[in-house]
């Protein structure tokens, strides 16, 4: 598998003079993986995703997203790349949403007609083309997330780059942004790295977890390994998702089952040893 | 200074046309200079303060009759050139929305541009002899006084002030009475108005009041961010 | 916020003038503007005035919003025409007419015409970069708005304004605004940011549907070409 990013101990500061560093485990991705970022607030996770793309470079340290050095070779870096931040607002360009959506192809000189196609295929597969014409700042806040994802995947770059994007949405929209960002690993391999700090969403994106703490990348590994990891967690100010610390409890207890991460996993657990019992 | 309030009509078109073509000339000419990649990449900035602009006009000081329009302070940010345009952005909209003709234009983006201009250029130059605080407020300061002074003499061209006697626009030959004070005080009805010594003491309140305020503001991004009052250069900025 | 307001009505109207195309209406209005200023006749102000006021009629526009927005030409017209009296009473009127007149016009074309047609229409004409500036500040203007409302909200609810207390006001008005242009200065640097991410190089690709005719586009051009014959006439016979 092709590695996309690659970061190894940065350190930056920025204009106020806060000088941020985030060393620990190297950071890496792989084509095609789904990973997730998990860390509390101010941990230094958009002090990553903006090395990433560029937008910041590192005093110290590397950073190679493709192979190249992000900071020195943006233009290149950022047509293999979307991204989705935490604030939509402050990304959406476009004054209606066919604008926007249609900003990057217009930008690249694609033909009128493809970029008509892929404003309509991408509007389509995220559930927007009814609005297509609404101005941006009169929608909601899933969709205005909505209209930053398709403007993110229409030129269908190889990286998605996704800060907190579950923040703000209600349950039903949370669970729509799982599954279009799991579609879209699925059906057009793009890679994916999430940052959130909602740890009960992991296990149901991400195929490898980074917790990072304090400026420190401090585990990597799949889901369940990661939560496992109770201890690690609450140095780390962060807690396992419910379902895993409530199975996690069980077995201390003396019940025999193994640790599930997603509800599906938990009723398949629960069937399993309420069969057990009876029987 | 805020921005004058002229409805149409009141501007004749040798004063108005003119004040449109030498400003779109000016802004026209900023934006089509050379390194457009520096001009490209303050667009949001230009914008954003021309936002900010339109936005404080409707923040409210109490009883007290003004708003403040920020020109110079958007000077200072922006630097000359940059907040001229800024200014004719906000001053177009604000006549689209009957905040002033839109026959004034022109003239108001002359002489708030102007005032902008002075601000920025000032501040520049101030800042590394006397410090930002000091700098912001001798630039404020000059470039609302100046920014009076074209306006007034702009008004008195087009005859709605007499610059030399002080008779406002309030004044009828049959309605003055001199006070022992010396000042000449206007009655029309029972509206009684003095001449410049009133009308100047409510300019140069707002001139102060403004002027403080920013000077405020500048301080406060001395100590938070001082780089945006003191670009570093173009490698560095980003 | 008028700019929300009018913002509003312009998005979410559907009359006929909502439906009409942006060239015709800017000639209408074009050709409205030069007669409201150009005439000195009081009845045919009158009658443009009276004609603009059925057509927001028509479109359905928030007139309560309008009439508010009506004050402020209103009022400074007042202030001009109250010197105009000094001739007469037709001369003052006439200066009312005209100041609230052509406020009237454009207000109509903004409350039938959403910003970003205006912008669209505009961008084939202007330099790039001046459109880029009007379409960013327009979006920013909403997004400073809810940011200020929120601070204006917080300084109230905690005690920071008294209406009667104008130093507290000011010390505290000068927090916000400073805060506020702190926050757009870092937005707009994150903007830049992201929009160089996605590619802009300066000229926001914007669509334009509007030079396709319709009937109501027909009537509008009919009623200006009226409008300009009313106003040759008139200007002869004057």
């Amino acid at each position: 598998m092709e590695t996309l990013v690659e970061v190894q101990c940065i350190k930056h500061i920025y204009p106020d003079k806060t000088q941020v560093a985030l060393c620990g485990l190297d950071f890496v991705v792989h084509e095609g993986e789904r990973v997730v970022v998990l860390g509390p607030n101010g941990a230094g996770k958009t002090t990553l995703l903006s090395h990433i793309l560029g937008l910041l470079s590192p005093v110290e340290g590397s950073v190679h997203v493709m192979g190249l050095e992000p900071g020195k070779n943006f233009r290149t870096i950022r047509r293999n790349i979307g991204v989705v931040f935490q604030n939509v607002d402050e990304q959406i360009i476009g004054p209606t949403v066919f604008d926007d959506i249609a900003f990057t192809p217009r930008n690249e000189r694609i033909k009128r007609d493809e970029t008509e196609r892929r404003v309509m295929s991408v509007a389509k597969m995220v559930g927007i083309e009814d609005i297509l014409e609404k101005i941006p700042h009169y929608l909601s806040g899933g969709q205005k997330k909505k209209v930053a994802l398709a403007g993110a995947i229409v030129m269908e770059p190889k990286l998605l780059v996704l800060d907190e994007p579950f923040d703000g949405l209600d349950p039903v929209s949370k669970r729509e942004m799982i599954e279009l960002l799991n579609r879209l690993n699925r059906e057009k391999n793009i890679t994916l790295i999430i940052t959130t700090h909602d740890v009960n969403l992991v296990p149901y994106v991400a195929d490898i977890v980074y917790v990072i703490y304090d400026g420190k990348i401090v585990m990597r590994g799949k889901p369940y390994e990661v939560f496992s990891e109770k201890e690690i967690l609450e140095a780390a100010n962060l807690e396992p998702p419910v379902l895993v610390d409530l199975f996690l409890y069980l077995r201390e207890k003396g019940l025999d089952t193994t640790v599930p991460t997603t509800l599906e996993q938990a009723k398949k657990q629960l069937d399993t040893i309420l069969q057990q019992k009876y029987l | 200074m805020s921005h004058i309030h002229i409805s149409d009509g009141i501007i004749p078109p040798v004063w108005w046309i003119p004040g449109y073509v030498i400003c779109l000339a000016i802004v026209f000419s900023i934006l089509r200079k050379t390194d457009l990649e520096r001009i490209r990449q303050r667009v949001p900035t230009v914008a954003m303060m021309a936002a900010v602009m339109l936005v404080t006009m409707s923040v409210p000081l109490g009883f007290l009759p003004f708003h403040m329009n920020f020109a110079a302070l958007a000077g200072m940010m922006l630097g000359p050139a940059l907040s001229f345009v800024s200014v004719f952005v906000v001053n177009l909209i604000l006549a689209l929305l009957g905040h002033g003709g839109i026959t004034a234009v022109g003239i108001n983006t002359l002489t708030i541009g102007i005032e902008a201009a002075l601000g920025g250029a000032l501040f520049k130059y101030l800042k590394s002899k006397f410090g930002g605080t000091a700098s912001a407020a001798i630039s404020t300061l000059s470039a609302l006084l100046l920014s009076t002074v074209l306006i007034i003499l702009f008004l008195s061209s087009i005859g709605v002030v007499d610059i030399w006697s002080g008779e406002g626009l309030l004044h009828t030959h049959e309605e003055h009475e001199d006070h022992g004070s010396g000042d000449v005080v206007y009655r029309l009805g029972f509206v009684i108005l003095t001449g410049w010594g009133a009308v100047l003491a409510v300019i140069l309140a707002g001139i102060l009041l403004e002027t403080v305020i920013s000077v405020l503001i500048i301080r406060f991004f001395m100590k938070v961010r001082s780089d945006i009052v003191q670009p570093v250069s173009e490698e560095n900025r980003q | 916020m008028h700019l929300s307001a009018v913002d509003q009505m312009a998005n979410n109207g559907s009359s006929v003038f909502h439906r009409a195309g942006v060239p015709s209406k800017l000639l209408l209005v074009l050709v409205l503007l030069v007669s409201i200023i150009g005439t000195g006749h009081i009845i045919y102000l009158g009658v443009l005035i009276g004609f603009i006021t059925v057509l927001l009629i028509v479109s359905r526009a928030q007139l309560k919003e309008i009439v508010h927005l009506l004050l402020y030409p209103a009022v400074f017209s007042s202030l001009f025409a109250l010197f105009k009296l000094q001739e007469s009473l037709t001369a003052g009127i006439i200066v009312i007419l005209r100041g609230t007149g052509a406020a009237l016009a454009t207000l109509f074309l903004l409350a039938t015409t959403p910003w970003i047609e205006i912008f669209a229409f505009l961008s084939a004409y202007l330099p790039g970069l001046l459109v880029d500036i009007f379409l960013f500040t327009y979006r920013s203007f909403f997004i400073l708005a809810d940011r200020l409302g929120n601070l204006l909200r917080s300084i109230r609810l905690r005690g920071g304004y008294h209406s009667l207390n104008p130093l507290m006001n000011i010390k505290n008005m000068a927090s916000v605004v400073g805060l506020l242009i702190l926050n757009s200065f870092e937005m707009s640097e994150r903007m830049y940011k992201v929009y160089l991410l996605r590619g802009y190089t300066g000229g926001i690709p914007v669509t334009r549907n509007w030079w396709k005719l319709t009937y109501t586009d027909g009537v509008i051009i009919f009623l200006s070409l009226l409008i300009v014959i009313g106003t040759v006439i008139l200007w002869r016979l004057w």
